[in-house]
């Protein structure tokens, strides 16, 4: 019977792998029951299933600064070999990673970063510093590279939209797609309703407006849905950042042709990789340090400054792709 | 007779039943779910995070025993922190940025008592209002800020030990037993105790009988803002930094502690054993759970349901024994009429 059994479970796991230790990660994103963090832990589940992997997921109930610390104190004691964490903070964080990684854990950050010597790699979703040029090139393509456009913002304040809104300004200034003309930036305060309002008065102030690019996922689902009833359906654009499970109806009802984001999946995947070639190849990693992962986005990396992995390229949303997505 | 006495003497005080049954489950459940649970060098390590909360809940003790409430005291935590961190970030020495940040929790807790007593306000509005208002002047002085880069000889409190080797005794642990003691002092042996007790349970008789009922409750909140101040302290050294929603939402953890140790909401009654217990229950309940992975929402209800089980069970047991003794006198009076 214990023959038979024996027989059963190394069967089960495959020959190859039948010495090998299970490795032991533990994932703690910001908070749980975000359709956008689920996508990352889909992509851990995904390469878990093909590598010799359990992967386990925790986190708070709020998304405070120091609400992940006793989820990584647990898994410091539970003796796990990696540590992967969207970081509530960037610094409160900090004495507790450290003292994981003196136990001999991987330390990975995951979708926002922490200091850089709190963790030993950082794998961000999209490379940020381009995404203000791919926002006009996006609306470019959209309407043949002509006419008159408008940013619909998140808040005057908000860090990451200045940036893409400061980068796709440079670009435009040096010379980039002359026939198009920005001619406003509004905010809403990523409120649906002030956002809303502030589509309605872009399309009342603008009557030849081809294009509202929303760069954020209030944003561009509030101005989808003022142009899903207006006879301008169909006329005026609405492109930008947006989550597919958001912006499916609009798609469907041919209010938006196609909108971007990028693939939080890839991140887990990526993760879940590079935790066994660390543990297996004993990569160590750092600035310029190239890896492969055969079969996941891109497919080879090379790191850069403070070991920052930049997961893919932006993704693309259209009817053709929306519903193979899920967050 | 003499064994009667006995017995009394050495049953569990009815307040510690509550939280020292939750402590013996939660430990038990704990070490059968997960083979790394009863690790005394982790057990004991992972007590720092719980000692801030441990500390308010040791100053709030006396505000809630004379009747009041102070809702305010994680604000104050951050607003001493943030002077704290803007003092150090415009280049004064770490100690006297520690002295200030205690300073700043005791005035904070002064302008609570004061307004609370000379406008005769309820402590649960003012209290509600300034734990708005401190968090605000956090937000005012700290902005979207972070002030990190603290001397390496001030971060890292919770990780130094008062005794080496293993499993260790650290040094917030050390801290929580001397602070246990002196506060068990206070209300046990000194007369500030009493009145703490009578201002709850009686606030216009305690008056008449000529003692200053004011100055009772105004040095409870002072107390509380000073510990607030100390706490910002410590939690700064175990972050090694400050933004501007430090220690959000501890003060209800706080609170949960006191009542949990049995201290009766309304004033009057309450001990510091009780609060000490309670919070080792805490600890035991959030610990057991954490290590079998399990998430941060199913934490806080199971805390909410035992905080509701503890309050409810021995209510729910004094009316049954109420019904039955007035049933029984009921039917003793039958009887006799019956004899008649």
């Amino acid at each position: 019977m214990s023959l038979i059994l024996a027989g059963l479970s190394v069967a089960s796991v495959g020959p190859a792998n039948a010495a090998k230790k299970k490795y032991k990660v533990t994932y703690i994103p910001k908070n749980l029951g975000n359709p956008y963090f689920d996508a990352i832990v889909g992509g851990f589940n995904k390469a878990a299933k093909k590598l010799n992997m359990t992967v386990k997921v925790v986190a708070p109930a709020q998304a405070g600064a120091t609400d992940q610390i006793p989820f990584i104190e647990a898994a410091i004691q539970q003796k796990v070999d990696a540590i992967a964490i969207s970081p509530n903070d960037a610094d409160a964080l900090c004495p507790t990673l450290k003292r994981a990684m003196r136990a001999g854990i991987v330390v990975l950050s995951v979708n926002g970063d922490t200091t850089a010597s709190c963790r030993q790699a950082s794998i961000t979703p999209t490379d940020f510093s381009v995404l203000g040029q791919y926002l006009v090139d996006q609306t470019a393509k959209l309407i043949g590279d002509k006419g008159d456009w408008a940013f619909l913002s998140a808040t005057s304040t908000a860090p990451d939209q200045n940036a893409w809104l400061a980068g796709a300004q440079k670009y435009i200034d040096g010379g980039a797609k002359p026939n198009m003309k920005l001619v406003a930036t509004v905010y809403g305060d990523d409120q649906p309703e002030k956002s809303a309002t502030e589509a309605q008065a872009l399309l009342a102030r603008f009557p030849n407006l081809k294009a509202i690019n929303a760069p954020t996922t209030v944003g561009i689902a509030a101005a989808a849905q003022v142009l899903s009833t207006s006879p301008l359906k169909g006329k005026v654009v609405v492109t930008g950042l947006g989550t597919p499970n958001q912006m499916r109806q609009y798609v469907k009802d041919g209010t938006v042709k196609s909108f971007s984001l990028w693939d939080p999946g890839l991140q887990g995947e990526i993760a879940a990789n590079l935790i066994v070639q660390m543990k297996t190849k004993k990569l160590k990693p750092k600035q310029g340090l190239k890896f492969s992962i055969t079969g996941v986005g891109p497919g080879s990396w090379t790191m850069g400054k403070d070991a920052l992995i930049i997961a893919g390229p932006p993704q693309e949303f259209d009817a053709s792709n929306i519903d193979k997505f899920n967050f | 007779m003499t064994s009667a006495k006995k017995t009394r003497r050495f049953a569990l005080p009815s307040h510690l039943t509550g939280p020292l049954l939750i402590l013996i489950i939660a430990m038990i459940y704990g070490s059968l779910g997960s083979e790394y649970f009863l690790d005394p060098a982790s057990i004991i390590f992972n007590t720092g995070r719980y000692i801030e909360i441990g500390l308010l809940a040791l100053a709030l003790t006396f505000v809630i025993i004379n009747g009041d409430i102070d809702l305010s005291v994680a604000s104050i935590l951050a607003a001493s922190a943030a002077v704290m961190a803007k003092l150090f970030a415009a280049g004064t020495p770490i100690l006297w940025c520690a002295l200030a940040a205690v300073f700043t929790g005791f005035i904070l807790g002064m302008i609570n008592g004061l307004i609370v007593i000379k406008f005769g306000l309820p402590s649960l509005v003012v209290t509600l209002a300034t734990l708005a208002l401190y968090r605000g002047l956090t937000q005012v002085l700290l902005e979207d800020s972070v002030v990190a880069d603290y001397p390496e000889s001030f971060v890292g409190f919770d990780q130094r030990l008062v005794i080496g080797g293993y499993p260790g005794f650290p040094a917030p642990l050390a801290v929580f037993i001397v602070a246990s003691i002196i506060f068990y002092f206070i209300l046990r042996k000194a007369n500030y105790g009493l009145l703490n007790v009578m201002t709850g349970s009686n606030a216009s008789s305690t008056k008449f009988s000529g003692i200053n009922v004011n100055s009772v409750r105004l040095s409870a909140f002072a107390l509380s803002g000073l510990v607030s101040g100390i706490c910002a302290v410590m939690i700064t050294s175990r972050l090694g930094s400050t933004i501007s929603n430090v220690g959000l939402g501890l003060e209800l953890l706080a609170i949960t502690v006191v009542v949990l140790g049995g201290t009766d909401i309304f004033g009057g009654r309450g001990t510091i054993s009780g609060t000490v217990v309670a919070l080792l229950a805490i600890m035991a309940v959030r610990e057991s759970l954490v290590i079998q992975d399990i998430n941060g929402q199913v934490q806080d209800g199971a805390i909410g349901l035992l905080l509701i089980l503890t309050v409810l069970v021995p209510r729910i047991r004094s009316a049954i024994v109420d019904n039955r003794n007035r049933k029984k006198r009921f039917n003793e009076a039958q009887s006799q009429i019956a004899n008649h």
